[in-house]
């Protein structure tokens, strides 16, 4: 029942997309609200920081300050890099 | 040359304006620690866009239309429907009911009674590691979860010697344990899953022989079980249920 042996188990690769993206929806969900907001404003809807940043009514500073700060927690979730070297959510 | 995280998040994202962009490329191509900053910001936007996309695409209308949608004189209905769920429960509810098990039954607890019987107290008495590497290993399997529970609620529970953290699965979720030993070296399991189920307080049980104490708190089931006696299952219940839920 270790992970490597579920992976190994895994039937299909839809199974594997959707928990990966259950993984991404609870870290999202799990950022303040601000920061979810912000994420997903820039992120799922493409918005520009200065679009962003007009649309909450606050500075630009603060759609990038939110968006490091997100991004600090779920750069875990990129499956590209080290797990020795990511970050705690 | 002095570079923000910032910053880094707006040339990873293609926002610098191009001459300060140009200075921290040339500045990456030097700086080693820079590197490592730039790493650690990276991280896969398009999977957040396409499991919000996925939300969205399984989503029932109606779900929608009980939580309150953004101001929306900027974006479409399709965002005003998926920032709405942003702010509401019903998102959250949706994605675990999309990617977990519908009810939180006694299955995935049963299943990992039958798993915790196979652990003897050799099974955990040679695991003793530095608190560093704990610590890396604690920080994976919670960002797998989803659900940060602090170091220092999991390693300081009365009576019981932290051993390790494991990622493991029930269907198709993550199922998260923290591995003890209790004084007498018997082996005790915290375990936690996502759920939809709705909270309940920390209830007795007995599964497969072993004691257990089961609770369901704000989109996650946890469990506590070993061959050790009922009483002392019950307090690291509380303890844990008590740390977390403040932590939420």
């Amino acid at each position: 029942m270790a992970s490597e042996d579920i992976a190994a188990n895994a039937s299909n690769v839809d199974a594997e997309t959707n928990i990966f993206h259950a993984e991404v929806l609870s870290a999202v969900m799990a950022l303040p609200e601000a920061q979810r907001i912000t994420v997903f404003l820039v992120y799922v809807e493409g918005f520009s920081y200065k679009e962003a940043a007009e649309h909450l009514e606050i500075p630009i500073g603060t759609i990038m300050s939110r968006l490091a700060a997100a991004r600090s927690k779920l750069a875990v979730l990129d499956p590209h890099k080290d797990t020795t070297t990511r970050r705690s959510v | 040359m002095d570079v923000s995280d910032e910053e880094l998040v707006g040339y990873l994202d293609g926002e610098l304006a191009a001459e300060r962009a140009e200075t921290v490329r040339k500045a990456l191509e030097t700086d080693a620690a820079l590197r490592r900053r730039l790493d650690a910001l990276r991280m896969d936007t398009q999977a957040v866009r396409a499991a919000f996309d996925d939300l969205l695409n399984q989503a029932p209308a109606g779900d929608f239309d009980k939580a309150a949608p953004l101001p929306s004189r900027a974006i479409g209905r399709r965002s005003a429907l998926i920032a709405a769920s942003l702010l509401g429960a019903v998102a959250l509810g949706f994605a675990a009911g999309r990617f977990s098990p519908s009810t939180e039954t006694e299955d995935w607890r049963m299943a990992v009674a039958e798993y915790q019987l196979l652990y003897r107290s050799d099974t955990l008495s040679h695991l003793v590691r530095q608190p560093d590497e704990l610590e890396r290993e604690r920080a994976r399997v919670v960002a797998k979860l989803g659900l940060d529970i602090a170091a220092s609620t999991l390693m300081n529970l009365e009576g019981l010697s932290y051993r390790r953290a494991q990622l493991l699965g029930f269907e198709d979720v993550p199922l998260v344990q923290f591995a003890y030993l209790d004084d007498d070296q018997r082996p005790l399991a915290f375990c936690v899953v996502p759920t939809t189920a709705a909270d309940r307080p920390v209830e007795n049980q007995n599964l497969k022989g072993l004691a257990a104490a089961s609770w369901v708190s704000q989109g996650y089931a946890f469990l506590v079980i070993g061959d050790i006696a009922p009483d002392h299952v019950r307090r690291t219940a509380d303890t844990l249920a008590e740390a977390i839920g403040r932590a939420a």
